[in-house]
This record gives C-alpha cells, structure tokens and sequence, in this order.
C-alpha cells in the first residue's frame, strides 16, 4: 500500500464520518437548545447555554400535545410482539428449509419474492381487507403485519446461520433417540443463539422505525411513536426543539436494543471461540 | 413422525402468514383494480374492467409522479453506490479501528426514515439551518430548499444518501474482504496499476455484492414515503410527489380505491421490471479481460 493512497483513504473516511454524524448533532443540539438559540440569526453552529426544557415537555406534554410515553409503549408492544413471532416462526422456517428441504426451491424464492413487495403497493388491499376484519387501527392488525413483512428478512438471515451448523450433532441426537423435533430444540436451537439475536436486533430495528402502516393503518387507538412525531409538527409554531427532543427519545430504545444485543453477541462469539480452542 | 411431514409443519405457520397477508392481499388488489367502490359504505362495488388503468394512463399526476420516482431512483441508487463503493475501498484500507468507524458510520441507517425526514427538513431550512449557515459562510446566496424546484429534489436525494451509503459501503466491504490477497498480489507482481487492479479483479469481484446492496436500495428508495412527506410534502406545486405519495392521495384522499389498487399493480410490475434488468446489468454480461 502506498502512503498517498492510506492517506486518501483516512481523508474519505473522515469525510464520510463528518456527513453521517453532524446530522445527528444537529437534533441533538436543537434537542438541548432553548428557543431564543434556535431562531437566532445568523445561525449559531456551537451552543452557549443548553436546557433541558425541550425534553421536558415532551416527556410530560403540554395542554395543546401528548407526552410521549405512551407511544413508546405501543411501539414496544407492537414492535417487541412482532419481533418475538418473526424470529420464531423464522426459526422454525429456515431450520426446516436447511435441514430438511421443506418446500423445496420454489418456496424459498416465494419468500424472497414477498421482501420485494413493496408497503405503498400493500397498504390499499390491506387497508379494504383491515376493514373488513375489523383489524383497522388495532395491535392485532399491526401485529400480524410486522410479523409478515419482517419474516422474509429474519428467514433469509437465520437460512445462513442454519447452514453454518453442521448436521452431525443433531444426527448423534437422532441416533441417541432424540426426535426430529427433540434434535430441532435441544441441539440446533442454542447452537442458532448469535443467529437469532443478530435477527431479534434486526426485525426489532425495522418494525421500531416502520411509519406507512402505522400511519395508514393504524393510528388513532394504536398510534406508535413514528406517528407520534409528526404530529408534533404544527403550522402555527414551530416547535423544533420539542420535535429534535421527541425524534432523540424516539430513537433512544431502539439503539439501546441493538446495543444490548451487539454486546451480547459479540459476548457470545468470543466464548464459542474460547470453547473451541 | 417423518422427516418430510416435520418440514411440513415447521414452515406451515410462515407459509399460512405469507398466503393471508402477503399473496392473499395482491390477488385482492387485482380483484379491486377492475373495479369501482361506491362511496355508501354498503353499496357493491362495479366491474369497470380495464377503466382503472385507462384512467391512470390520462392522469398527468399519476405520469408525473412515476417520472419524479424514476428520476430519484436512477440519481440517488447510482450515487449511492458509487460513494459507497469508494467509502468501501477506503475502509478497506484501514485496520485499526474500523470496528468503531463502521458502527458509526451505520448509525443513519439505523434510524427511523420518518426521523432521517425531521433531521434533515431542520437541516434544510431556510432560515434556521445550518445548510444555508454554512453556504453563507462560503459566500453563496440561501437557497429555499424545500419550496423551490429543483432544490426540494436536491434536498430528498441528499437525505436518502445520507441514510442509506454507509450501508452499501459496508455490504461492499464485506466483499472486498472475501477477496484473496494472493490474487491482487499475483496481479500486482503481473505489474497491473492500482485503477487496473480495481477495474479487473476487484469490480468482477464485488458483482454480487453490487447486486444485494443495489437490489435493496431500489427497493428502499421506490418505496419512499416518509422523507418526501415530511421534507418537502409533495411541493412545490406537486412536483415532489412521489408515486408512494400520490397513491395514498388516491386511495384516502381522493378515496379512489379502484384506482388506487391498478398503481399498486403497476408499481409491482415496474419494479420487478426494473429490478431484473439491474440484475440482468450486473451480473449479465462476461468481464473482458478478467484476470481468471
């Protein structure tokens, strides 16, 4: 490697590092600002005073909005129950697919096919189909659509996983007596862990920040936080700061999430290679 | 129990989900792009056949917004790959740290698209922004980037970028580290210059991981909803509206159901259309003066 080119490649880096991550300081401090900064003119890249006001009152409302707690709550109810189903069912699917060739070739490009519908093309069937189901605007209804739309991605993920395991184990258990099912859930299934936790932080991920459903679908009694946040958009005052604080709480448990299982993860991995050497 | 009858029902809940709300909901569209529902909640709907899709054919909206969607598409997938592609080789080269650089890097794709929408509207604001801060700073006049043309698409294509190259950098990444070192050092010894190296072995190389990183960003940006509804909200004049957008202006709006389902079709099929000519692009025709 010549020097010239390391150096070319530090400056991309850095330049590419400086485009995703001012963006991310920018809500941060319109989160963190008091309202006099924020209209300021001319505008003022670096704070001088920093509140918490904007937090505040998202966290407990005011008269004219909603705090945001609740919403929250329905995203976790509806973006952790539809996270649990996928990874189940997608576990269940990609083990039978790898190990026993259920559904043969055909179903496993089928499911592939489904990822490539997109939402906009979905939601006017589904929106006549919810009304006819009475599944319009309920945690049911949201449920069973985040659960089918993320198994595609959780079966694609956990088929490489399955096919990384080599068969002898469970083949052991089955000669030791163990059942198809026997050999599925107590030797396959734990040797998945890293596998199914890199699909809960992913599943988890999309169904968190998913708005077209929510929002078609969904949306006055069942109203997740990606429907919240616009909503806090009004055309008489402009409530930035409130809107950078409520978009920073919003993306919060999700990056808490995906942390705890990163760490987990990378936990796991480091002990499998331990066990082996 | 069977090997083939355990399969069976291990995969029979997912299948039973794809069929009821996956497969079952695209044939019901193409049950409702043939016909008309009366506004009374009770009343039949009414075979009109083809009219649907005659009437979306004469609809200059309906025309202008599937243009807009395939001008975004075509101008942001292509610099996202071409920016991730160079951000890719320059991780490449980086060893120390690069755990940590590419976490970061992965945080815009980590975040919800209708937040990625609210960051950059603030970004972009005209008065309060620190976009026209900065062009003040280098003494170029404020632009009103999400009321005036072409500046509002500017604007979306800019946010989608941003949300989305770190990711194809990474896919991309993990290419360039299934190459062989042996094969760029037998290249190198062979006296191949660094832009023939990239042009004979690595670019063959990466093809499949050009098609996965381009095949989902097709996908992401034609499904685009919430950085156009909240960055600009469809104007000026209509002409950020996507083809997502208009079709729920249609179905809930303008409460045409009927017509709401034949864009859907039609959307199916462009998009299968165009993701199997970008395959067909990729990974079609042979590389000449492939190193083997």
């Amino acid at each position: 490697m010549n020097r010239r080119g390391s150096w070319a490649a530090r400056v991309t880096v850095a330049a590419a590092l400086g485009f995703a991550l001012f963006p991310v300081y920018w809500i941060v401090l319109t989160a963190l600002r008091p309202r006099g900064e924020i209209f300021s003119h001319p505008v003022r890249l670096l704070p001088s005073v920093l509140t918490l006001d904007n937090l505040r009152t998202v966290w407990f409302g005011t008269p004219t909005s909603q705090p945001v707690l609740p919403f929250l709550g329905t995203s976790l109810i509806v973006a952790g129950t539809s996270t649990a189903l996928s990874t189940l069912l997608g576990t269940l699917c990609a083990y039978a697919m790898a190990r026993h060739r259920a559904g043969g070739r055909g179903f496993a490009m089928w499911i592939l096919s489904q990822r490539f519908l997109p939402a906009v093309a979905l939601i006017v069937p589904l929106f006549m189909l919810f009304r006819k189901f009475a599944l319009f605007d309920t945690y049911a209804g949201l449920i069973l659509l985040y659960t089918t739309v993320h198994l595609p991605l959780a079966v694609w993920l956990l088929l490489g996983f399955v096919r990384g395991l080599p068969a002898e184990l469970e083949e052991a258990a089955r000669v030791d007596g163990a059942g198809h099912f026997g050999a599925f859930w107590r030797v396959a299934l734990p040797l998945l862990r890293p596998g199914i936790a890199v699909t809960l932080m992913f599943v988890f991920l999309f169904s968190w920040n998913e708005f077209l459903f929510a929002y078609q679908l969904a949306g006055d009694e069942v109203a997740t936080v990606t429907v919240y946040l616009p909503r806090l958009r009004s055309a008489i005052a402009e409530l930035y700061g409130e809107i950078a604080a409520a978009s920073l709480l919003s993306v919060l448990p999700a990056a808490a999430f995906a942390w705890v299982l990163q760490r987990s993860l990378v936990h796991g991995l480091a002990m499998e290679g331990g066990k082996e050497s | 129990m069977r090997a083939r009858t355990f399969g069976r029902l291990m995969i029979a809940p997912a299948a039973a989900l794809f069929v009821t709300v996956g497969t079952g909901p695209l044939l019901y569209a193409l049950y409702a792009s043939v016909h008309s529902f009366p506004a009374e909640a009770d009343a039949p709907p009414e075979f009109r056949g083809f009219g649907n899709y005659i009437d979306l054919a004469r609809d200059p909206q309906c025309l202008q917004s599937l243009s807009t969607t395939a001008l975004v598409m075509v101008v942001a997938v292509t610099l996202q790959l071409a920016l991730g592609l160079g951000l890719a080789l320059a991780l490449h080269r980086i060893r120390r740290g690069r755990g940590l650089l590419v976490s970061l890097l992965l945080i815009p794709s980590a975040v919800a698209p209708i937040v990625a929408g609210i960051v950059w509207w603030m970004l972009f604001n005209p008065r309060t922004g620190p976009v026209n801060a900065l062009l003040e700073l280098a003494g170029i006049a404020p632009v009103e980037w999400t009321v005036a043309m072409p500046w509002a698409l500017v604007a979306i294509v800019v946010a989608l970028v941003w949300q989305w190259t770190p990711f194809v950098a990474v896919i991309l990444l993990g290419g360039l580290t299934t190459i062989p070192p042996s094969i760029l050092e037998a290249a190198r010894l062979d006296g191949a210059r660094s832009w023939q190296l990239l042009r004979h072995v690595t670019l063959p190389h990466l093809r499949p991981f050009f098609l996965v990183a381009g095949l989902l960003m097709i996908i992401e940006v034609v499904r685009l909803y919430e950085v156009p509804y909240y960055i600009t909200q469809g104007g000026p004049g209509n002409q950020t509206v996507l083809t997502g957008i208009y079709l729920f202006k249609l179905a809930f709006t303008f409460r045409n159901l009927g017509g709401a389902s034949a864009l859907a079709l039609v959307f199916v099929v462009v998009l299968s259309a165009v993701a199997s000519v970008y395959v067909r692009l990729v990974s079609g025709k042979p590389a000449e003066g492939r190193i083997a």
